[in-house]
């Protein structure tokens, strides 16, 4: 005798079935203490799905998500048209022309054709234009002797000149892993900006260049008040005054010349070096160092390969705001202080607020296609409880970070361009030891990366913290 | 099991129209009201088909009312905007499962924070009950789920399925056919829904 399948027996106890099967049924699981026992877990099942009906509604969503929904600006898309009305003026153009050819040409003098000859196809300028994609505080821009604050939204290019307030700070993209940033209380003019030549005046302040692969010709340059940068592929700093030029060289190759000499100088990276009149210390940067710096690099580029207007499509921009001003960091990256407006690609993005005293805020953001303006408030610390000590996730990254990086470079290996944030939720038991390990996102492709990830964590045990959960994003970027 | 008990976001009453044009012309006041008014049933919804106590609800709600407010503009009133919403609601979900299925997710342990009218030994019992119907239905591929929900907990015929996940019935009939057969042989073979003799 065969057993029911649990469908049929789920049937039964739903009352579906006619009264010749429901007979069939009630005898056959009278005989079968298989079936009998199948039937009663059906049945609770079925008894807890009804019951669910009647579950209280989680409370979630309260004021912060109703502020971040309000404040996203999502601008609904216009009502589409429909297709059968296109349809119909295409028909009706069609219809026309149709009617015009069939026509019995009137009898009119016929005028000699005049021929049209369309003018010749001249290229357009070339420019180039560059997309901010971080502004915070408050910068100007002068733009044919026209002063105007700078917005997050504005194009840059060649002619422009900008300026930056104490503690503002403006970065901006032209081309594939090509862009800078420019520092607090700076003055940077782009005196060319076309897709040959590069070249920015930094009257005064402090810029960080990262410049991608370039074309065969291409020429890239910043000048400062004593000297000029020529660049060999590379990303760099410049710090300048009207006598002194710091310049620290992270990767490739930088040419240094004096205005109005002919001193050069090459600094491969990583090096340091300061330049004066006519003279020029040079100190090899600690690799480390180096690394350091760019990972807190706040050049924040985008990809860029299909132009400007790819990443204008692919990207948006995201203004922060909080009550009182925090320091932003945007997928691991510290962008400094809010206010401020980040421009980054479409999708999902953690969000996290510090300041000193103050609890953090931290938190994944959905970026649409719309700018969105996220609002947070922060609360002071005193006034939340502390759980149980602080849980030392960064110690335990540190120790782990072979480990860590071992799970990222496996799938680097298939995916060279691999990027992005793992978040794990991580539970932590009475003794310390982790007892529950969630992907709560993950902006990675590969899904092998957060899975490593949450079995590598599985394992640890923490000295400090108990009884605490804890979400740390993981920022993964190619070296 | 159709318990008889649909579940409906709320009636639209005469000022809905009102509200959705001020949201269609992107009023930030008419964006939080909307919010206020359907979150409570956005949520329950959510609850029913990603099961409860995830700690991810908060982002699918965050994520329903991004799209709704996106989509809004094309929201012409051919049906009620509590239906268009509740479709919106199920196609969120669906992505979510998606992504859950992709990232391997581990669910967590909690499971809904109460059961009310019980003895906290019956209550237990039943959040230990729901919770194995979840792990049975993380099983299910997403599609398969949703249809699931919709019909065995909520009660809906196919063809309402069909017009909120934008399928055929036929197609909704197939899936519902496979995925009450999955559902109930995995239910039949797990000890936890026993009568509360299991750990």
């Amino acid at each position: 005798m065969s057993c029911l399948r649990a469908d049929r027996l789920a049937d039964y106890a739903g009352g579906k079935l006619s009264s010749g099967a429901t007979a069939t049924v009630e005898k056959h699981v009278q005989a079968c203490a298989r079936c009998r026992t199948a039937l009663a877990r059906v049945q609770a099942a079925q008894d807890v799905m009804r019951e669910s009906l009647e579950l209280p509604v989680p409370d979630v969503g309260g004021v912060r998500t109703e502020a971040t929904i309000r404040w996203l600006r999502v601008r609904p898309q216009p009502p589409a048209r429909p297709a059968f009305v296109v349809a119909l003026g295409l028909a009706a153009c069609a219809a026309g022309a149709l009617l015009l050819v069939g026509r019995e040409p009137a009898k009119v003098p016929i005028a000699p054709p005049k021929i049209a000859v369309a003018p010749p196809v001249r290229p357009a300028a070339v420019r180039l234009q560059a997309l901010i994609t971080l502004l915070g505080g408050d910068v100007s821009l002068d733009r044919a002797g026209r002063v105007t604050p700078l917005q997050a939204s504005a194009l840059v290019e060649g002619g422009d000149r900008m300026v930056t307030a104490p503690g503002a700070r403006v970065a901006a993209q032209w081309g594939e892993g090509s862009g800078w940033l420019l520092g607090p209380d700076a003055e940077l003019a782009l005196a060319e900006l076309t897709p040959l030549s590069q070249k920015l005046e930094l009257e005064r302040g402090k810029i960080e260049v990262r410049v991608g692969a370039r074309r065969p010709g291409e020429t890239m340059q910043v000048s400062a008040p004593a000297h000029v940068i020529t660049v060999r592929g590379t990303w760099f700093t410049v710090a300048a005054d009207a006598s002194r030029t710091t310049v620290e060289v992270f990767e490739g190759v930088v040419e240094v010349t004096e205005r109005g000499g002919t001193a050069t100088t090459l600094l491969r990276a990583p090096a340091t070096a300061v330049f004066g009149r006519g003279r020029s210390s040079t100190s090899p940067l600690d690799p480390r160092e180096a690394d350091a710096r760019r990972l807190r690099s706040q050049l924040n580029l985008l990809p860029f390969a299909a132009g400007l207007h790819g990443a204008l499509d692919a990207s948006a921009l995201l203004a922060v705001r909080s009550e009182p001003e925090g320091a932003l960091a945007v997928d691991g990256v510290d962008l400094g202080a809010t206010p401020l407006a980040v421009r980054r690609p479409l999708g999902r993005h953690y969000v996290e607020l510090t300041r000193a005293q103050w609890k953090p805020i931290r938190r994944w953001v959905s970026l649409g296609p719309e700018t969105g303006e996220l609002r947070l408030a922060l609360v002071r610390a005193e006034t939340i409880p502390e759980p149980s000590g602080p849980v030392a996730v960064e110690q335990m990254v540190r120790e782990r970070g072979r480990q860590i990086r071992a799970c990222y470079e496996r799938s680097l290996k298939r995916d060279p361009t691999l990027a992005g944030t793992v978040s794990l939720r991580l539970r932590v038991g009475d003794a310390g030891q982790v007892t529950g390990v969630r992907v709560e996102d993950s902006t990675l492709e590969d899904p092998q990366v957060a899975d490593c990830l949450r079995h590598e964590a599985a394992g640890w045990s923490f000295k400090t913290g108990r009884n605490a959960t804890v979400v740390y994003p993981f920022v993964f970027r190619p070296q | 099991m159709n318990t008889g008990k649909v579940t409906v976001l709320n009636v639209d009453d005469p000022q809905v129209p009102a509200l959705v044009e001020r949201c269609q012309r992107g009023e930030r006041e008419a964006l939080g009201e909307f919010y206020r008014r359907y979150r409570q049933d956005v949520t329950r919804n959510l609850t029913r088909v990603l099961g409860p106590g995830r700690g991810d609800l908060e982002d699918v709600l965050q994520d329903v009312f991004i799209e709704a407010f996106r989509a809004i503009g094309r929201f012409r009133g051919d049906s009620k905007l509590s239906t268009w919403l509740y479709r919106v609601c199920i196609n969120v979900a669906l992505q979510r499962l998606r992504k859950r299925k992709r990232l391997a997710e581990v669910p967590a342990d909690d499971v809904a924070e109460s059961v009310s009218d019980q003895t906290p030994e019956r209550g237990l019992d039943s959040r230990r009950r729901l919770d194995a119907v979840y792990r049975i239905l993380d099983h299910l591929s997403p599609k398969k789920r949703v249809v699931f929900v919709l019909h065995e907990i909520e009660g809906r015929e196919p063809k309402e399925i069909a017009g909120i996940v934008g399928a055929p019935v036929l197609t909704v009939r197939t899936r519902l056919h496979y995925a009450r057969k999955e559902f109930y042989a995995r239910a039949a073979a797990e000890p936890k829904l026993d009568g509360g003799q299991q750990s």
